[in-house]
Order: C-alpha cells, then sequence, then structure tokens
C-alpha cells in the first residue's frame, strides 16, 4: 500500500513536471498570427523596386598596380568616407600579437615626409579622421574628410601606411595603452567571457588570443618592422571610397604620396594557419566575486563545406537568436522568462579560416542554469521540428527582406562588396543573397540546425560568483575551473 | 484636417563661409509640418537606396520623473514594445480580466512593501511577497494563450524592418527603426497604433527585463556604476540626479497603472516629433501620416520642472569601491543647450578631447599615463547639465595624478593664450562634424529632431555655425574660468575594496 502510494506521488510528480515543461515552451513555438500582424504584413505587399549594384555603373574598380581601389560617388554631401583593409590581420602573426601593435602603431608613427603631431594637427584642423583598427584577418583603414580637405587628408593616409618610421619609445606608449584597455574589459564579466571563450575554442590559433594583450611584451621593435615590410604591401590593401569623389583626382594623389617605390613593393606569399575543427567539450568557470549576474558563452566551430550552408545556418541563426527581438531566445529568455536583458546567437562567417557558432546572455546567477537549458531546448525546437510552418516563414521573410538594411548608405553597400572580396568569396554570394533565402526549404532549415546543434560538443564558458550553483551546471558537460587569463585551474 | 502651419522647403546649405570662398550647397530638402492634433512632421527625402529611416521623438526623459519613479521613462520605454489592441494578441478582450487581476495581486505586493519599509513587516513577509509574485507569473503565463510573442517584431521584421529599438535619455526618448520604403504604410499603421492604444502585457516579467538591465549596466559594470554615483553627488536638487535606468527599489515597485498614466500624459501627439529621412516622397508620407496620426487626441503638457540646481559652494569627492581597475571621473555643472555659453563649451570640447593633437589626449594618452579617457557633455540639453571627463591610469599611474593632469588640462583654458590656429581648427571640426552627421542618416534624424525641439527651429544649424564662428579666446577664457572652478567641481574615484587612494 505505501509502496503504491509512493509510486502514485512519483508518477503524478513525473506527469505534472512533462506537462509543466511542454507547458511553458508550449507558446514559444506557434502558428499564431495576430490581426496586427496580417494588416503589417498586407500594408507591406506594395512590390519594393531594388536591384543590387552593378560595378561599373553605381560603383567602379581599378588598380593602381598591385592596390585595388573602389569608388560609390554620391553627391549629397561634401564628405568623403573610407573604408579600407590590409590583409595584415592577427591571423598572419609572425609573433603573437605583432600585428596589432604595428597597425595601432603605424597610426602614432612619424613618416619619412611628416612628423606625426604634424599630420595629427593637419588632420585635426581639417577636421578629418583617421584610424587603423586591428583586428583578427585584416587591419581596417577607417577614414573621413570634407572633400575640400582631400588632398591633405591623402597625403597623411598615404604617408603612414608607405613611408612610417617605427620608433622604441611609441611602441611602449601603445603596449601600456593596450595593456589598459585589456584590463578595462576584463573588468566586465561579460567582455572577460567572450575573451576567455575565443581563447577556449580557438586555443594556440592567433584567433585565441585576439581579445587578449598576452605576449605584448616580447614583441620587439624590429618585429614590427619586420611584419610590416612583410605584409604592408598594395596588393594587400584595398581602398573604398564613397561619397562626394572624384576618382581621377584621388587616384593621382594616392599615386603621388604613396610614390613608386611603395606601389612596386615586392609581394611576400602568405599561408594561414587553418584553424583546427576540434571540440572542447564541458563547461569552463571563471569565478568572479562580488558579481550579481553571470555572463555566458557556449558555442562550437562549425566547418562550412559549400555556399548554401551560409544560407540556411544564416536562416536557422536568424529565427534562434540572430534577430534580435524577434528571436526565439529573446521571445523565450527574455520576454517569457524574464531572466535577460539581451540574449542571442551568432554564426560568425566573417573570418579567413574557423566559422563558429554561439550563443551568449547575461543573467542572475541563480538564473544560469535555467538560461542555459532554455537556450538548448530552443535549439532542440528546430532539430525536432518543433518550429512550425508559419514560424519557418516568418524568419525566411524577416532575413530575406532584412537584408535590405546593409543598403541603407552607399558607404555600407559598397563596405558588403568589398568585406566580400576580402573574405574570397564570389559577388554572386551577395547579389543571390534574397533569391537563395527565399529557395530554402523548412526542410533545408531543419538539416542547417542539425548541422549545428550539438551540446555534447558545446564550449560553455562561464563568468561569475557561481560556486553554489556549479551543482546543477555539471549537467552541461564536465565542471573545469579557469584564471582569468584563461589557465586551467587545478584543484 | 492637417493644418500647415508653415511649409518650408528648406535648402540647408551648411557653409563654410569663414574658411573658404566656395560656399557648399547641398540638395537636400528638409520640410517641416504640423498637424492639427500637434504633432510635428520632419521629412528630408535622399533617394539614393530604397531605405527609409524614422524616428520618432517624444519629449520626455528621465528629467520629467520624481523620487518614487525614477527610471519609468525607461520602463515605458519596454512597454511600448508589447503591442497594442491589435498587434500581438488574438484577443484583446481576453486579455483584459487577467491583467486585471494580476495588477490587484501586485497591489497586495506593494502593501507588503510599505510595511516592510517602515519596519513594520507582518511575520513571513518575504514568502507572501514570493508567492503573490509567482501568482503573478502564472497569470502572465495563461495570457499567452491569447498573445502572440513578439510580434511587434516578428510582423515587421517579416516585412523588412531592421534596428526597430529605442532608447531614453535624460531629456527624450527616440523610437527608431529603418523599413524598405515599400512598407510606408505598413510603417505609419504600426508606429499610431502604440502611440495611440499601447497594450502594457508581459509588464511584470518586462519589469525583471529591465531589472537585468539594471545589474547588467550599472551593478557589474563598473564605469555605469561610478557614473551614477558620480552624477548623484554633483546634481543633488535636479531630477538629473539619478542616472536614466533609476534606482532599484523604484523599478521594482513601478505598476502597470502608473506607466500607463505616464504614457498617456507624455506620449501625446503634440509632444512628439516624427523624422522620416531616406526613400520618402513628402506627399504620399503625409498623407498617410495624417490618416493614421491625425485623430490621435492631444494632451495637455505642463512644465513639470521646476526645481533648480543650487550652488555647490565646495568641491565634492566621492570614492567607489567596485572589484575593478582604478578610474576616474571629474566634472562641472554647467549650462543648457540654448545657453549663449553653450557654443563655447562645444569649442572647449573640441580643443580638451577631439582628435590626437587635442589637449587631454596628448597629455594623457600621448604621454603615456593613461590608457583611456573621454569627455562628455552628457546627453542633458533642456537644463543645466554636465561636463566631465573619464579616465582610467595605465600601469603604476595613480588616480591623483590623472586628476592633476586633467585640472591642469582645464586650467590652461583660463590663462594661456591659445593659438589662433587653435581656435580655427576647433571651429572647423566642429562644423565639419556637422558634416558627417548629415551624410548619415540615423545622426541626421537625430539632429533635426534635436534642433526643433530644443532651439525650436528645424534649421538651427545656420545660426549654430554664426555662433561657433563668433567665438574668441576671451570668450574661452571666460567660460573656463566660471565654470571649471573647484567650487562648481565634483570628482570620483573609483577603487578596489580596501585599495588606498
Amino acid at each position: 500500500m505505501k509502496k503504491n502510494t509512493i509510486f502514485l506521488i512519483f508518477l503524478l510528480l513525473f506527469t505534472y513536471s512533462s506537462i509543466s515543461k511542454d507547458k511553458r515552451y508550449k507558446n514559444i513555438f506557434t502558428d499564431k498570427e495576430s490581426i496586427g500582424g496580417k494588416k503589417i504584413k498586407k500594408l507591406a505587399s506594395k512590390e519594393l523596386k531594388f536591384s543590387f549594384p552593378v560595378e561599373g555603373r553605381e560603383y567602379l574598380k581599378f588598380k593602381v598596380k598591385n592596390l585595388t581601389i573602389y569608388f560609390y560617388p554620391e553627391k549629397i554631401f561634401p564628405t568623403v568616407r573610407l573604408h579600407g583593409y590590409i590583409k595584415a590581420g592577427e591571423i598572419y602573426d609572425t609573433k603573437k600579437q605583432v600585428s596589432k601593435l604595428t597597425a595601432l602603431l603605424l597610426r602614432e608613427s612619424d613618416t619619412q615626409k611628416m612628423k606625426n603631431r604634424e599630420i595629427n594637427d593637419v588632420l585635426d584642423f581639417d577636421g578629418s579622421q583617421l584610424e587603423f583598427i586591428p583586428g583578427r584577418d585584416w587591419v581596417e583603414i577607417d577614414g573621413k574628410y570634407l572633400v575640400e580637405n582631400e588632398e591633405n587628408f591623402l597625403k597623411s593616409l598615404s604617408y603612414l601606411v608607405a613611408r612610417p618610421i617605427f620608433s622604441e619609445d611609441k611602441l611602449k606608449v601603445v603596449k601600456k595603452r593596450l595593456k589598459g584597455e585589456a584590463k578595462r574589459s576584463d573588468d566586465v564579466p561579460f567582455l572577460l567571457c567572450r575573451k576567455l571563450f575565443y581563447k577556449i575554442i580557438y586555443g594556440n590559433h592567433p584567433y585565441g588570443y585576439f581579445y587578449t594583450a598576452e605576449g605584448i611584451d616580447d614583441v620587439g621593435i624590429e618585429d614590427v618592422k619586420n611584419f610590416y615590410n612583410k605584409f604592408y604591401t598594395p596588393g594587400r590593401i584595398v581602398l573604398a571610397f564613397s561619397g562626394d569623389i572624384k576618382t581621377g583626382r584621388i587616384i593621382s594623389a594616392l599615386k603621388k604620396y604613396l610614390g613608386e617605390s611603395f606601389l612596386t613593393r615586392e609581394e611576400h606569399r602568405a599561408t594561414i594557419p587553418e584553424v583546427k575543427m576540434e571540440f572542447k567539450p564541458g563547461v569552463y568557470i571563471c569565478e568572479k566575486k562580488h558579481v550579481t549576474q553571470a555572463a555566458i558563452y557556449f558555442g562550437r566551430l562549425i566547418k562550412i563545406e559549400k555556399e548554401r550552408d551560409l544560407y540556411g545556418i544564416s536562416l536557422f541563426n536568424h529565427i534562434l537568436g540572430g534577430s534580435s527581438f524577434a528571436s526565439k531566445y529573446t521571445q523565450q529568455i527574455r520576454d517569457i522568462e524574464g531572466i535577460a536583458y539581451r540574449v542571442d546567437s551568432k554564426f560568425e562567417t566573417d573570418n579567413l579560416t574557423g566559422a563558429l557558432f554561439l550563443s551568449r546572455c547575461r543573467t542572475k546567477l541563480e538564473s544560469t542554469y535555467r538560461a542555459i537549458a532554455d537556450m538548448l531546448w530552443i535549439q532542440d525546437g528546430f532539430v525536432n521540428r518543433r518550429i512550425t510552418a508559419h514560424e519557418f516563414e516568418m524568419g525566411r521573410s524577416g532575413l530575406g527582406n532584412g537584408f535590405i538594411k546593409n543598403f541603407n548608405t552607399v558607404d555600407n553597400i559598397l563596405n558588403l562588396i568589398v568585406k566580400n572580396e576580402i573574405l574570397g568569396r564570389n559577388i554572386s554570394i551577395l547579389k543571390n543573397f534574397r533569391k537563395e533565402v527565399y529557395n530554402l526549404s523548412y526542410e533545408d532549415l531543419v538539416e542547417a540546425a542539425k548541422r549545428v546543434v550539438s551540446p555534447e560538443n558545446y564550449t560553455y564558458v562561464l563568468v561569475g560568483d557561481l560556486k553554489e550553483y556549479e551543482g546543477r551546471l555539471k549537467k552541461f558537460g564536465k565542471i573545469y575551473r579557469v584564471d582569468e587569463k584563461g589557465n586551467m585551474i587545478k584543484k | 484636417m492637417r493644418r500647415k502651419i508653415f511649409f518650408t522647403i528648406l535648402l540647408l546649405i551648411f557653409s563654410v563661409f569663414l574658411f573658404s570662398e566656395d560656399v557648399e550647397k547641398i540638395n537636400l530638402k528638409v520640410s517641416l509640418h504640423k498637424l492639427k492634433n500637434g504633432l510635428t512632421v520632419i521629412i528630408a527625402p535622399i533617394h539614393d537606396t530604397p531605405i527609409i529611416y524614422s524616428l520618432i521623438r517624444y519629449k520626455v526623459g528621465s528629467v520629467n520623473e520624481h523620487v518614487g519613479i525614477t527610471g519609468i521613462s525607461h520602463m515605458c520605454e519596454h512597454m511600448m514594445f508589447k503591442g497594442t489592441k491589435e498587434i500581438q494578441t488574438v484577443n484583446y478582450q481576453k486579455e483584459v480580466p487577467l491583467m486585471k487581476k494580476e495588477d490587484e495581486l501586485f497591489k497586495k505586493v506593494i502593501e507588503l512593501r510599505k510595511a516592510k519599509v517602515r519596519n513594520c513587516t507582518p511575520p513571513d513577509v518575504d514568502r507572501k511577497i514570493k508567492n503573490l509574485l509567482l501568482k503573478i507569473k502564472g497569470l502572465e503565463r495563461s495570457q499567452k494563450i491569447y498573445s502572440v510573442q513578439n510580434d511587434i517584431d516578428v510582423s515587421t521584421f517579416s516585412v523588412g524592418f531592421s534596428r526597430l529599438s529605442a532608447d531614453t535619455s535624460f531629456d527624450r526618448t527616440h523610437y527608431y527603426e529603418y523599413f524598405p520604403s515599400n512598407c510606408l504604410e505598413a510603417w505609419a499603421y504600426f508606429e499610431s497604433s502604440r502611440m495611440r492604444e499601447p497594450v502594457f502585457r508581459e509588464f511584470y516579467s518586462e519589469r525583471n527585463v529591465v531589472l537585468e538591465e539594471y545589474y547588467q549596466t550599472t551593478e557589474n559594470d563598473p564605469d555605469g556604476f561610478l557614473f551614477g554615483r558620480f552624477l548623484a553627488s554633483l546634481m543633488i536638487a535636479h531630477p538629473y540626479h539619478w542616472d536614466v535606468i533609476g534606482w532599484k527599489s523604484d523599478i521594482i515597485n513601478y505598476t502597470r497603472e502608473k506607466v500607463y498614466n505616464y504614457h498617456k500624459k507624455y506620449y501625446a501627439p503634440n509632444n512628439a516629433i516624427i523624422v522620416l529621412v531616406g526613400d520618402v516622397y513628402e506627399d504620399e508620407a503625409l498623407k498617410l501620416i495624417k490618416k493614421y496620426f491625425g485623430s490621435i487626441k492631444p494632451q495637455k503638457i505642463e512644465e513639470t520642472v521646476l526645481t533648480s540646481e543650487p550652488p555647490q559652494r565646495g568641491e565634492k569627492r566621492i570614492v567607489v569601491r567596485f572589484n575593478a581597475s582604478p578610474r576616474l571621473m571629474m566634472g562641472f555643472h554647467k549650462c543648457q543647450a540654448n545657453s549663449e555659453d553653450q557654443p563655447v563649451f562645444d569649442v572647449i570640447e573640441y580643443l580638451l578631447s577631439h582628435g590626437r593633437s587635442s589637449i587631454l589626449y596628448k597629455n594623457l594618452i600621448g604621454s603615456g599615463k593613461a590608457s583611456y579617457f573621454y569627455l562628455s557633455q552628457g546627453d542633458m540639453k533642456r537644463y543645466p547639465g554636465i561636463f566631465y571627463v573619464y579616465s582610467m591610469p595605465n600601469e603604476g599611474v595613480s588616480l591623483k595624478e590623472i586628476e592633476g593632469i586633467v585640472w591642469n588640462s582645464f586650467n590652461s583654458l583660463k590663462h594661456i593664450n591659445i593659438s589662433n590656429r587653435e581656435l580655427l581648427k576647433a571651429k572647423k571640426g566642429i562644423i565639419g562634424n556637422l558634416y558627417y552627421t548629415a551624410s548619415d542618416k540615423e545622426n541626421l534624424a537625430v539632429m533635426l529632431a534635436e534642433y526643433y525641439d530644443i532651439y525650436g527651429d528645424v534649421n538651427y544649424y545656420e545660426k549654430y555655425i554664426k555662433e561657433i564662428n563668433k567665438i574668441t579666446k576671451e570668450d574661452i577664457r571666460r567660460v573656463a574660468r566660471k565654470y571649471f572652478v573647484r567650487d562648481n567641481c565634483a570628482i570620483a574615484y573609483l577603487l578596489r575594496p580596501g585599495e588606498k587612494e
């Protein structure tokens, strides 16, 4: 009798928990459509006149020796925007951090023609702006100027790129600044979490230390000079100008100030270290005291085998967590549960190797387990077809129609085109993006999800005061402790 | 229906006339309209791409709050994404009784909390509050049978909207999005619906989201935490005293009714400015705006901020403890945006912090003393606000040393005769920035809305450029001597627990 009662209670509890679990997620996958939603769709049914910009018509591409230059003219304001790329990012490092230091030092350096102080004075006097931003795969040049100050801007840019004089003293200042910035970002649990996640996922690959300052002290001025000589060559540079431009004027100024000796510099072949498709499963916890939220990053590397993978996984990511407030993650974790302000997923393909799929959020310490469990459950909803046909349709339209947002300025359009080229991709990927997305089927979505979702292979990185919650977190994998530098802490 | 107060096609002619004989002309036509209900509409057609950027500015922000409802403007902003009587619901009428029940339960929570605050705690109060909140959560779950989760976003995104979001500041709240130009009518329907009849469903779970935002931006972010404490020490009487997110104890006690009342009071057409920039045609846009927004009733909007900040009379210093690297915030009270001293502050800001040749960059970063700094005038425009510096020293450099450098930099403006070239540089730089701002659709929209709201003139840049060009070295000395003094200053150090100054 007693045994039967216990069994009955157990059965009831089990049934209740199953029902409540189903109930909890029932609303997240739905076919419901509101009156207002239908109206919005109806009112937006007029066809959009949109065509992809054509080279030679909307934008132009020139070669000056090996240097590639793009132009996209637009004569509304007397301003010019420059986006440039130098294929000299962290992935080409001949020594840890040398790429980052070279890019930052370049902007601070004197040149053979002008002192850095003079360059700054000219740029600031003209109200021009110029920065070199280090990246994992390339160094980005970000500039803007008033068209009347074009000559001064191009002169300054050219001298810095083609004729720098690197000094030990300035290298010291740049190193100090980088260390300070790294410390500042380690103070924010979410940024610390990001750093550790990339470090663990990519290991010894250069992508692994991008967000750190490790190894900075080992880089000397000769390392910088050697790196510069090898990678700052015209064949590795693409410049894209948009706005009130006169192509002839810009080309002749660049020829003049970059100089023949730079434009004919010997190109060096450089190979990139491929990211190894290895998984590092487990829950990596970095304990940070006195914080009230946990920072969460988890995900895995993805192998992109064919172009079509890009579209399918992009759609999966879009519906899952990539479409901000419209995403399933936000609906469940933010709006239903109310346990996070921001939660999203990211399908990172803007790199030369090692595509990555990740999910991330910040939540109260006590809801860490729930937030991760919910994200995994939602992912599973794609694999096991709980996502409805209506949601698939809405997501597909959202991704296809939302692609237009990249066309909000000519500067953005040109940047999109140039970045695509730098990544070695065919322009057809951009031209056909919307069409390819509209051609995706429900089955494509499920297949994409199956290729990505793999909780047992995920690397979970958590930062926070989480000691008392570890018991539950074990369910996601073996617990490892790491310090703020990402080193394993032995028990 | 629409009463056109004035219809001007303004040819924006930005000119750098002091510095160049060439007068640059920009073919951007900006038109300003006023509907009968007081709604202001600004349209700037740019047909370079098939995209429109929309900005709706409501002239309400944290400055309109008082103790007890701090942060409610921001909460209201969150609630504006919860749908209307048509959007985000399949049966609004069925939702109403559930929301009423939720609110009744929350009234009981408030009563218990009041007793707790007065230290007249009934037994088991925390458990009772927890149970009531759980019941509310259960009701919110039940309501989901009739609601469509995140429909505002899903429906608009599916037709091509993007970056649909909002932000609240001290003086205003902005709602914005990009959308393809074939969606203009969908936009008008959607935005007018939530101005007219928003439904604040999911109120209590959203309040938890706001709390998470509070934890994220304040409790767990050293910079956010420092700013909140710094601001509260600098401003003691004026409602700029609290940061936009508000105090935690106020956030947890908002009621749906309070937020509805707040919305009704401030989210009226006569307190709003719509700006459309991009692939938009004036006639078509106005017709649709009139159709969808024209019948929304105006409200009586009164000036609520009568408190002014008393003179400080003495330097203020605070130390904030946080488990992070040391950093400093140091600032002064300043005039409001429409004061004659404001353009002088803009020139001073430029001289101090814009570009590598600026005074603070050279003294802090160039010298290797600090890894990071910024200077800001906050986003306080309507009333006298603040002018402050933030900096993080490099290893081995003390906050005291950084403070000394910042003081010296400010003091240099009082005594040293800056060169004509430096002054000209600042003026050119400011005017150059106007062009850059105008050439970006989002920034242009903000600029136009702000010009009209703060200066009452969508064409304000013309006057502004004249004001900037008139500034003399003596103006800079005068303003620096008047404001950058210890009696008008607050200094905040952030240090680790136990760390010595």
